[in-house]
């Protein structure tokens, strides 16, 4: 179906075989550069598994993605992206899907999700994957302790004499592994986030709205900043423990949940929080 | 302008998407075979820049998912290469329900283009093929992805200090998909080496010269067919995720656009 001011968004809108009357309809994000079915198709499975469970489910290309037209204005993408997102929902509204909504996403989707959570009150729940996330020091400890302990660290260290001579200087950065041993799950480029205190307050709002929120964090996708299920609440202190916030760490899964196992975790932990919390 | 629908009727329900050939020159038909799994959804920005471009320069294209793939209906691990080239079948049966008097091509990438290439020697009216660094041997791309997943697995487990055991895997996984017996065996049976596909034009789009045998090119021609053999160094864009995958391959589309406009015979 195509939908938008200048029907230029493409979107499969995947419905319920019994319809339940005031279910939200939830709306599955682009994840980065990929099309609408999502990484391993895990997209398609969701939307299938979510609609079973009586939720419709647009999964749309954001403009310039997928089938979607490419943007003739100059506007920035993540002016863009809520713009979209909010026609996804009037698109749906209007066709008499749903009046309330539920954005996912993985990535730049979940920052979107976010986005849009915080700009639309029909917004009634998000689901954040691999969203924003700020290094706390208990980020930094519990990695320095990692690599302290790791025997493979102090090899590579060990091998490199000018390393050992700087390491009490440079601490984790000496020891960490070489370019070519990075992340083969996750990012290989430094994410832009908003300020850490810009994002808290976001949140607050939200959740101030009665918005059920779940954020999903991988520890391959999010080595980089997140490595600990406390470390929601090292970052955000003032949320930890709201009823409305729940979240998840899961240690094993890469950024775009590679190995089938982890995405039957990842769609049932999501499953779960639907029946809990919509 | 691009139209996007359901077609195979209720059992099938295949995603189509339709380039509409914009000006007045009369290019055919051209059916894109996508590769399969994770190539195909990586593969997915450039072909359909390819479907954009091919469309401007007056040729109709169809895009479409086999079944249990990308929207298409159907779950992953029900396909093999019988379905698969059912679906194919079922492709081009709407593109001559839709365009009864256009002239015919094939297009694939990767394993689209070995199915492409098994359903040219099927379907007589397929005049042209382009196969985009096909899978000559089906049994070498299963050892290759598997190798490739297996890989990426160690390599993951020792990043992240997990132990092997902890990445649970069902051990007919490649990247992300489940590869059941009945699709491997049909996989590992293909060989286009021989194939015959006489009288049929082909253009042959590698990244690398073939080796002293004179690879699939030298066979199909050998049996028969105007075979065209390039070689383009471009990336694998069926690879790549997040980088600009178009203008990677930018070279290989100018060549296909340019073959199909004149080139071919």
């Amino acid at each position: 179906m195509w939908f938008g001011a200048t029907k230029s968004l493409s979107g499969i809108l995947t419905e319920p075989e019994r319809p339940q009357t005031d279910r939200p309809a939830v709306l599955l994000l682009n994840a980065g550069l990929l099309h609408r079915v999502g990484p391993n198709r895990l997209h398609v499975v969701l939307a299938r598994r979510l609609a079973e469970a009586g939720l419709p489910v647009l999964r749309f290309d954001y403009s310039g993605l997928g089938e979607s037209d490419v943007r003739r204005d100059e506007v920035p993408i993540e002016q863009s992206a809520v713009a979209e997102g909010l026609e996804a929902m009037e698109f749906l509204e209007t066709s008499g899907v749903a009046e309330r909504f539920v954005p996912m996403g993985i990535c730049s989707g979940a920052e979107n999700a976010q986005r849009l959570a915080h700009e639309d009150e029909r917004v009634v729940g998000a689901v954040l994957i691999d969203g924003y996330a700020y290094r706390t020091g208990g980020y930094h400890l519990r990695e320095y302790a990692r690599h302290v302990l790791s025997p493979r660290s102090w090899r590579r260290l060990l091998s490199r004499p000018l390393a050992l001579r700087s390491v009490l200087g440079q601490g984790r950065a000496a020891m960490a592994p070489a370019p070519a041993e990075r992340n083969p799950g996750g990012l290989d480029y430094e994410r832009p986030f908003p300020p850490r205190e810009t994002c808290l307050k976001e949140m607050t709002q939200i959740l101030a709205r009665d918005v059920e929120l779940f954020l999903i964090f991988t520890g391959g996708g999010m080595a980089e900043y997140y490595n600990h299920p406390r470390q929601l609440a090292e970052m955000f202190p003032s949320l930890a423990g709201h009823p409305r916030l729940r979240h998840e760490f899961m240690k094993r899964a890469d950024h775009t949940f590679t190995l089938r196992s982890h995405q039957e975790e990842v769609m049932a932990s999501i499953g779960a929080w639907v029946d809990a919390a919509l | 302008m691009q139209d996007a629908f359901y077609f195979g009727g209720a059992s099938r329900s295949l995603f189509g998407v339709l380039h509409e050939p914009l000006g007045a020159a009369d290019g055919g038909v051209v059916v894109v075979c996508a590769p399969l799994w994770r190539e195909g959804i990586r593969a997915h920005r450039v072909l359909r820049q390819l479907g954009v471009r091919l469309a401007k320069l007056g040729h109709a294209v169809l895009r479409f998912d086999y079944s249990g793939a990308g929207d298409s209906a159907g779950e992953s691990e029900h396909g093999n290469v019988d379905v698969w080239l059912e679906d194919v079948a079922l492709a081009l049966d709407e593109v001559r329900r839709r365009k009864p008097e256009a002239r015919m091509t094939l297009l694939g990438l990767r394993f689209g283009a070995t199915l492409a290439a098994l359903a040219a020697a099927r379907q007589d009216d397929v005049e042209r093929l382009v196969l985009w660094e096909p899978v000559v041997n089906g049994a070498h791309y299963l050892d290759a992805g598997a190798a490739e997943h297996r890989t990426w697995r160690e390599r993951y487990a020792v990043w992240r200090r997990l132990r092997l055991a902890e990445l649970c895997d069902s051990g007919d996984e490649i990247l992300g998909f489940q590869v059941t017996e009945a699709m491997r065996r049909s996989i590992a049976a293909v060989d286009l080496s021989q194939l015959s596909l006489a009288s049929r034009s082909l253009l042959i789009v590698e990244r690398s010269a073939p080796d002293a045998t004179g690879g699939l090119a030298f066979t199909l021609a050998s049996r028969g067919a105007r075979v065209d053999h390039q070689v383009k160094a471009e990336a694998e864009v069926w690879k790549q995720q997040e980088d600009d995958s178009v203008a990677g391959a930018r070279e290989t589309l100018q060549l296909v656009a340019g073959w199909l406009a004149g080139g071919a015979s």
